[in-house]
């Protein structure tokens, strides 16, 4: 016998992204394309050839910079990015570092058309690792590709026949090799925001935002800007941030949405917000602070789920209030990912299991996830191309709560109209 | 016999993880700590001088403690692998980590029960025979990140976060007046004989100054042979963090022939509206971008003959005009 769901199951808000559930392919292609995609872009713009220039006696780990000192006698990462080897060997020189970062760049551009991707995942992770280690080593001391690292040495764990390439591309694939890489790449992505924000409650306290003074920061970099010799802000944007209160809300935004970034992986409604956060964060610290993670942003968005597009929706009872919405909102599905169940006639059976309630709406995607009334209204939404817009903003953390209180109030005067 | 090797594997991995999740604390504890005594006992600094913004009463008495022993054993400094010159982080960066790990333990300790279960279930989880590769994974992944981020290993792949920075003692840049010296120093200044000094200003970015005053900044200056000078900056090495390779000490500069090289390389690339290989326009910026100076018109660097750096003190007078107060050439690397 089916027990019938509470309200508070019927609309739950943690779902977890799961580990190894079987999901379409489209997800992880999205991921493939944005990581080697990535990689291209990222290698192509800038040269490594310096490090050659560098003389061996610099890459002596002897850090002034203190953020990032170490705090061990021995340097670790000599050995994880194969520095070592340099102990036995002489450093490339110019032309080698060249040849290297073309290796590079032509195993990501060979990732992103889907040739021998793993094998690329592999050259690439190992490179771009090397260049870290590089940096590292040198008094220049990082890059800003941490999370590029860890993407590429995930892919490099994924079989081979998981990959797009030209002979094997079929969105509608479904394996658990499809979903378990993204969950680790979440996961890293999501250590690396919620680690920052809780070092800044460690190291400094909970009461962080009160502390950061941005109107400071601008004033400096607007007055320090006048010369060509400066790193790169943008004066306009820091105009705006002359305020101690708006230094307090950014301070606020950044702290809650870095320690709860690991979330994504158990509240899809937040993860948009999360994600588009970060992506302020970066463009906001790259603009005033000349930071630049702008490039993080691509790999930010594999923590949105792609396959919503792809996942097909079937509905498993519509209420009578919900009869005119469902078939406008039907029409409006292009593509066919919203179906109605073969047999029809159950509908009323379904109904009294799922819910008691005599009205509403019920839907079930192919994870065999169940959403409720509005929620359900969304899901339907997610998947026709000319609604998705008014889906994401209902996606919005905070925001389905009201909306649900002027949703039924408005079903219940559209279904009156109608009659 | 394998089926014995695997339940003892099963048994104790648990066991293991939870003494790792431990002994990353405490080696996250050794290193905070030896770091405050070691670099006490080698820099000798008061107390003043490492209290952070941040730091309670009980905090400043413990560093006080730590202090206190690097000071009284200053043998203690042959042991000291750190080379930073700048103690003030001490209590936040190392102490709060310090106090961090051993609340950390307590709670390892004090719910030992309900971590060993909830690795037991994890590990039982990881250890099923089906998708073996995504298993261990997010097994190892979950762990590793969490040890990072006890233990503060730079890995080089992994970082165990990035701090906040709250800008507090930043100043405005602007300085209302000039010292009596430098006053001296301005009026026997003539821009005339350094007419090249106003490339170093970026007058588009003047209308944005609001406080009338001085501000001192710096200027690099590209010298070829054909006796044009021209304005550059450090964009050109390609260097994430240049200012730490080539440190200004004094008149000199470290590395200088290697800064003349990059320099070089950078150069050619940039007339040619490029970085490497796509467009400038394009092209994802350094980690630390520099303003962009466009150098299609700039001879070529086999042209180059010297780069001269400048400290320049500017007027402003807060409406979007400015003027050279007066710059000295501090140093010069001769090709």
């Amino acid at each position: 016998m089916t027990r019938s769901p509470s309200v508070s199951e019927r609309n739950s808000e943690i779902r977890f992204f799961g580990v190894l559930r079987e999901d379409y392919a489209f997800h992880f292609y999205v991921a493939q394309f944005l990581i080697f995609g990535y990689g291209v872009y990222r290698f192509t713009s800038r040269s490594y050839a310096w490090l050659g220039v560098l003389p061996a006696h610099l890459f002596e780990y002897n850090h002034d910079f203190n953020i990032v000192k170490e705090l061990w006698p021995f340097a670790v990462s000599k050995y994880v990015t194969f520095q070592f080897i340099y102990d036995y060997i002489p450093r490339p020189d110019e032309p080698g570092m060249r040849i290297l970062q073309w290796i590079l760049i032509i195993s990501c551009l060979f990732g992103l058309l889907g040739i021998l991707s793993r094998c690329s995942a592999m050259v690439a992770g190992a490179i771009s690792l090397h260049f870290n280690g590089y940096l590292m080593a040198s008094d220049g001391p990082f890059d800003g590709c941490t999370l590029l690292i860890c993407s590429f040495l995930t892919l490099a764990l994924v079989p081979s026949k998981t990959f797009y390439s030209w002979r094997r591309i079929s969105v509608r694939n479904k394996r658990v090799d499809y979903h378990w890489p993204l969950l680790v790449i979440m996961l890293f992505i999501g250590a690396f925001y919620t680690s920052s924000g809780l070092l800044k409650v460690i190291e400094i306290g909970p009461h962080w935002p009160f502390l950061l003074r941005l109107d400071m920061l601008a004033e400096y970099q607007t007055n320090t800007s006048v010369f060509v010799s400066t790193k790169y802000v943008s004066p306009l944007v820091l105009s705006y941030l002359g305020s101690e209160v708006f230094s307090a809300i950014s301070g606020f935004i950044v702290m809650f949405g870095e320690i709860g970034f690991i979330l994504v992986l158990w509240f899809p409604r937040w993860r948009s917000i999360l994600v588009f956060s970060m992506i302020a964060m970066h463009v906001m610290i790259h603009l005033s602070s000349s930071i630049n993670f702008m490039g993080s942003s691509a790999l930010l968005l594999i923590c949105l789920d792609w396959n919503v597009l792809v996942r097909r929706l079937t509905i498993l009872y519509t209420g009578d209030s919900y009869k005119n919405l469902v078939q406008t909102l039907r029409r409006f599905d292009r593509l066919g990912r919203v179906r109605l169940p073969r047999n029809d006639a159950n509908m009323a059976s379904r109904k009294s299991k799922l819910d008691r309630k005599s009205d509403g709406f019920a839907v079930r995607d192919e994870n065999g996830e169940l959403y409720y009334d509005l929620d359900a209204v969304q899901q339907v939404m997610a998947r026709c191309p000319l609604l998705m817009p008014l889906a994401w903003i209902l996606s919005m953390p905070l925001l389905i709560y009201p909306a649900r209180l002027f949703f039924n109030k408005w079903i219940q005067a559209d279904c009156k109209r109608h009659e | 016999m394998a089926r014995s090797s695997t339940f003892s594997l099963r048994s104790i991995l648990p066991t293991l993880l939870y003494l790792l999740l431990i002994a990353g604390a405490v080696v996250g504890i050794y290193a905070s700590v030896a770091t405050i005594i070691l670099k006490s006992a080698r820099h000798q600094f008061h107390i003043d001088q490492i209290v952070g913004y941040y730091n309670w009463a009980f905090e400043v008495w413990l560093l006080e403690r730590m202090v206190q022993v690097g000071k009284d054993f200053p043998e203690l400094a042959d042991y000291s692998w750190h080379n930073a010159t700048t103690p003030q982080n001490c209590g936040m960066y190392y102490l709060r980590y310090f106090e961090f790990n051993c609340l950390f333990i307590v709670a390892l300790l004090a719910f030992r029960r309900r971590v060993l279960r909830c690795l037991d279930d994890f590990v039982e989880w990881a250890l099923q025979p089906d998708c073996k590769t995504a298993r261990l994974s997010v097994l190892v992944s979950v762990i590793f990140v969490l040890v990072a981020f006890e233990s503060k290993f730079l890995l080089g792949f992994w970082y165990p976060g990035i701090h906040g920075w709250t800008y507090h003692y930043y100043p405005s840049g602007v300085r209302q007046s000039l010292s009596p010296q430098e006053m001296r120093v301005a009026n026997s200044f003539n821009i005339a004989q350094y007419p090249f000094l106003v490339e170093a200003v970026n007058k588009k970015n003047l209308k944005y100054v609001k406080r009338a005053g001085f501000i001192t900044g710096k200027g690099m200056f590209l010298h070829f042979k054909n006796g044009e000078i021209l304005p550059g900056n450090m964009e050109l090495t390609d260097i994430p963090f240049p200012q730490f390779i080539f440190h200004e000490r004094g008149n000199q500069i470290d590395e200088a022939d290697v800064l003349m090289k990059a320099v070089m390389l950078g150069l050619d690339n940039r007339r040619q509206n490029r970085r490497f290989l796509l467009p400038l326009q394009m092209s994802y910026s350094n980690h630390n971008p520099y303003t962009r100076i466009s150098y299609l018109r700039y001879p070529s660097a086999a042209e180059l003959q010297k780069i001269s750096m400048w400290r320049i003190v500017l007027y402003v007078n807060g409406q979007g005009s400015a003027k050279i107060a007066y710059g000295w050439n501090y140093a010069s690397i001769e090709r």
